[in-house]
């Protein structure tokens, strides 16, 4: 297309049916914590296991090997995309797994600690366990499951960074709950939450969509001015800067399909007069929101 | 310590050396002449027909204070993208790239060879903080501006035309506050905004609450300056900044105090960061670039000296006691923003901006900073700043730098830029380019001359020993057609040499140590002090939330102070 070549989309390569799997496992209970953002397809496609032993992480504030911290066996693919990572045990001081990873997959058995995924290009992460913060922040694409639970800020943008730059593009599962603040600062791609959500989902949102099958703490969709949350349980309230727009039944959220009936509300009037956003609101488990219906049919005679 | 630098080619305009091979002899922090020196002691480093010049000076840069920590806390996110490690016993961390933490700002200014930075804002009552923060920044040497402008106490005297008693007032707030300068930021403006107005105020508006106009305040603070023979000049940031059309104010600002020159041996008003009060045009639509008149101005009149105010392509955060038009700003940026309110002293806005090439007003901002640097004649009156963090981090100065040398550099972001701009800018025209020793001139000798530091900005017997040496052979190397050398060598300086110990060696710090902060002690007779000093005490009780002893900042509680007394009323 342009000169430069960036916006040249790729076909994204059907994933191989047999990967080729390296095992970490802990060679120790880590106390402080573990910056393992080497560990990913990418930088362990094509190596032998000893130029992997000597890939450096910090543990703390002190450099190591990821020989000294991990023991390591199995072989990697030629290529990042037919490249499986396994680690096991206990890594909730591990973080940053997966980091800016475009290819291949990692398999993740246990708890495990923040950033998990973070900038993630491609592939594939599960994590049979639960995950810490910012799982899949500032996503560019790829997919990401988690049987278990998530922490705050899932898919979001840093802290002070401007609404929008936030997750861009890729799907995120929880089959758990997830902690505040899911989807901030989002832009686009899908996040799916099967449990229940902390407050704030979906604040500062630009694009994208949320989907919660459980209830919500409160203020979804604050300051969001694109995108779709959807609360498929209980929410507390509607922040005043919504206004009520329609009745719909159902809603497709990445790769599921939410039943409601569901409130449509618009918004957040006070991040864009345009209201942009929509928030969704299940009828059934939100009887206390009854009367915006009373604003639905009052607009609706209005304007007929 | 003793260091000699040999084979050096000097550049050091106040002394007349221009581009001479010669040895430079140190020796416990002072330049001194070779005999002196204990050749088997001494260090010796060889320049190999190196640049030498002294250590750069910048007059206008926000290095400290109040709203640069606001700045800090508002933007994690420009903290994400740089940061300098620890090396034990060697440098501290830091991180940040536009607001960047004090040993960073100290570390980066001296790797590019820079050795002394003035704060120029610094509302008095806050600073405390302000020196708390200088004093934190390592190597370089420092001093801070205090605002004056709307300080309610000056205010009062400046409606009564009391113009003695100002002149004491502003002598004593400089000498309990350990300022430098008389700062004034959009005259006035921060009395309106106080009364939720001043947006846009001009220099002949009244202001509201108030029987005075901004440009008596700066004829009456011009009248006190000179008055008490204070080393630099009034440090002026012109009314309606950052409006469309507002050269013409930055003109009369000029010609507001063009009477009170009386052949003083400088300039006496400086305009600072005049990018942004030269816009021509009526609305962004039609922007238009005011650097021609501004510089004939310049040029046939000796009262006044400019800096840049350069815009820098990329992230910035812009920071001003100006808080109507941060409040502007923000909304035409609609990113975040900070306000702040100094009681009865001055406010203060905080902006993050992001200039792009493809903006049209962008690009003309970029132009005009520019043109007024090639069409103001004089080295010795015009200084290149990026008015840091407003228009750019100052660890862009080499580039900014390699524009004025190259035409060639300067042809190179023209070609990228947004086409409009470049049909209406009057750059692509100029000509001129810097040599290095003019680079000398602006970026060191003149801007030491009009801050009245006799000690820095030279290479003479008896100068600090503030040395830069930079990896390029000014004999051999033609600037204009090698900017990318200019821009590597004034990143990181070969060695830089603060105050006799090397700090700065093959572009890596290697020595952390401290700088001095400079102040004014300006002398007033005991009885007019008395007077006015009597008339601002009880004042001071009904409209401070401190008290008048814990105004005071103490010499003990700055880290190395030094005071210079000066000049005195009449």
């Amino acid at each position: 297309m342009s000169s430069k070549g960036k916006k040249e989309v790729k076909a994204a390569a059907p994933p191989p049916q047999e990967y080729s799997e390296v095992r970490l496992r802990p060679k120790f209970a880590f106390t402080v914590p573990v910056e393992a953002e080497k560990v990913k397809p990418d930088l362990f496609a094509g190596k032998t296991l000893d130029q992997i032993a000597k890939i450096s992480v910090y543990e703390g504030n002190t450099k190591r090997a990821l020989s000294d911290l991990f023991n390591i066996e199995g072989s990697p693919g030629s290529q990042a995309a037919d490249t499986l990572i396994s680690l096991e045990g206990d890594l909730s001081k591990v973080r940053r797994v997966g980091e800016g990873m475009t290819a291949g997959k990692i398999v993740i058995k246990g708890d495990v600690g923040h950033y998990v995924g973070f900038a993630m290009k491609g592939g594939v992460i599960e994590v049979r366990g639960n995950a810490g913060l910012w799982l899949g922040g500032k996503m560019r694409g790829g997919e990401i499951m988690v049987l278990g639970s998530a922490g705050d800020c899932v898919g979001g943008s840093l802290r002070g960074e401007a609404p929008g730059k936030g997750m861009k593009k890729g799907t995120i599962v929880i089959h758990g709950d997830a902690g505040a603040e899911v989807g901030r600062g989002m832009g686009g791609g899908s996040i799916l939450v099967y449990g229940n959500v902390g407050p704030l989902p979906g604040v500062d949102m630009r694009g994208g969509a949320i989907g919660v099958k459980g209830g919500c703490e409160g203020k979804p969709g604050a300051r969001m001015a694109g995108g779709r949350v959807v609360i498929g349980g209980r929410v507390p309230s509607v922040l005043p800067s919504f206004y009520i727009d329609e009745v719909r039944e159902s809603i497709k959220v990445g790769p599921e399909k939410l039943v409601g009936p569901f409130y449509v509300f618009v918004g957040d009037v006070l991040a864009d007069v345009k209201c942009g956003g929509r928030l969704l609101v299940s009828i059934p488990h939100n009887p206390h929101l009854k009367r915006f219906e009373a604003y639905l049919e009052a607009f609706s005679d209005a304007w007929a | 310590m003793q260091i000699l630098i040999r084979n050096g080619v000097v550049y050091d305009p106040l002394n007349n050396v221009k581009g001479e091979r010669m040895d430079i002899a140190i020796k416990d922090g002072k330049i001194v002449s070779d005999e002196e020196l204990d050749l088997k002691k001494a260090k010796v480093i060889d320049a190999e027909g190196r640049l030498v010049m002294a250590g750069g000076i910048d007059l206008h840069s926000h290095i400290a204070g109040p709203k640069v920590n606001a700045g800090r806390v508002m933007r994690p996110e420009d903290h994400y993208k740089a940061f300098m490690k620890l090396i034990p016993g060697v440098r501290r961390s830091g991180t940040g790239k536009t607001t960047p933490t004090a040993n960073v700002i100290g570390y980066k200014y001296a790797r590019m060879g820079w050795t002394t930075v003035f704060e120029p804002a610094t509302p008095p009552l806050e600073t405390r903080h302000t020196h708390e923060e200088l004093d934190d920044i390592p190597v370089i040497d420092k001093g801070c501006f205090p605002l004056f402008d709307s300080n309610l106490l000056v205010l009062d005297y400046v409606e009564r035309r009391d113009y003695e008693k100002l002149a004491a007032l502003v002598a004593w707030i400089m000498e309990v506050t350990k300022g430098w300068a008389v700062k004034l930021v959009d005259p006035g403006v921060a009395e309106a905004w106080a009364w939720g107005r001043g947006v846009g105020l001009s220099l002949e508006d009244l202001i509201p609450g108030r029987n005075t106009t901004p440009r008596e305040i700066v004829r009456a603070l011009c009248r006190a300056n000179e008055a008490l023979k204070l080393p630099h000049p009034i440090h002026v940031h012109c009314n309606r900044l950052g409006f469309p059309g507002n050269y013409e104010v930055t003109i009369k600002t000029m010609d507001a105090v063009s009477d009170l020159y009386t052949g003083q041996g400088r300039p006496i008003i400086h305009i600072t960061h005049v990018q942004f009060t030269g816009y021509a045009g009526t609305t962004w639509a039609n922007l238009d670039t005011g650097a021609d008149d501004i510089a004939n101005y310049v040029n046939a009149h000796k009262h006044v000296s400019l800096d840049l105010g350069q815009v820098m392509f990329g992230d910035a955060t812009t920071m001003t006691a100006d808080a109507p038009f941060e409040f502007v700003l923000y909304h035409l940026a609609r990113t975040k923003w900070t306000g702040g309110e100094v009681e009865g002293e001055a406010a203060s806005g905080i902006v993050p901006y992001r200039y792009k090439r493809s903006n049209y007003v962008n690009s003309i901002q970029w132009c005009i900073g520019l043109e007024v640097a090639l069409l103001v004649k004089d080295p010795w009156r015009v200084f290149p700043t990026t008015d840091h963090p407003n228009a750019g981090p100052f660890t862009r100065y080499p580039q900014l730098l390699a524009w004025l040398m190259s035409r060639k550099a300067r042809e190179e972001v023209l070609s990228k830029m947004n086409r409009r701009a470049v049909k209406k800018a009057i750059l692509p025209t100029i000509d001129r380019e810097y040599d290095f020793y003019e680079i000398a001139v602006c970026t060191r000798a003149a801007q030491a001359k009009i801050l009245g530091l006799p000690n820095k900005g030279h290479l003479g017997v008896g100068a600090d020993a503030d040395v830069a040496i930079y990896d390029v052979k000014p004999l051999e190397l033609d600037p204009s057609r090698q900017p990318e050398a200019v821009v590597k060598a004034f990143k990181r300086a070969y060695y830089t040499i603060k105050g006799g110990e090397v700090v700065v060696k093959g572009g890596e710090v290697v020595k952390h140590v401290y700088g001095s902060t400079f102040y004014l002690k300006p002398k007033v007779e005991r009885d007019l002090l008395k007077t006015m000093m009597g008339e601002v005490e009880p004042k001071f009780k009904s409209w401070y939330s401190v008290s008048l002893s814990n105004y005071v900042i103490e010499e003990r509680e700055l880290r190395s102070p030094v005071g210079v007394p000066v000049g005195g009323v009449r």
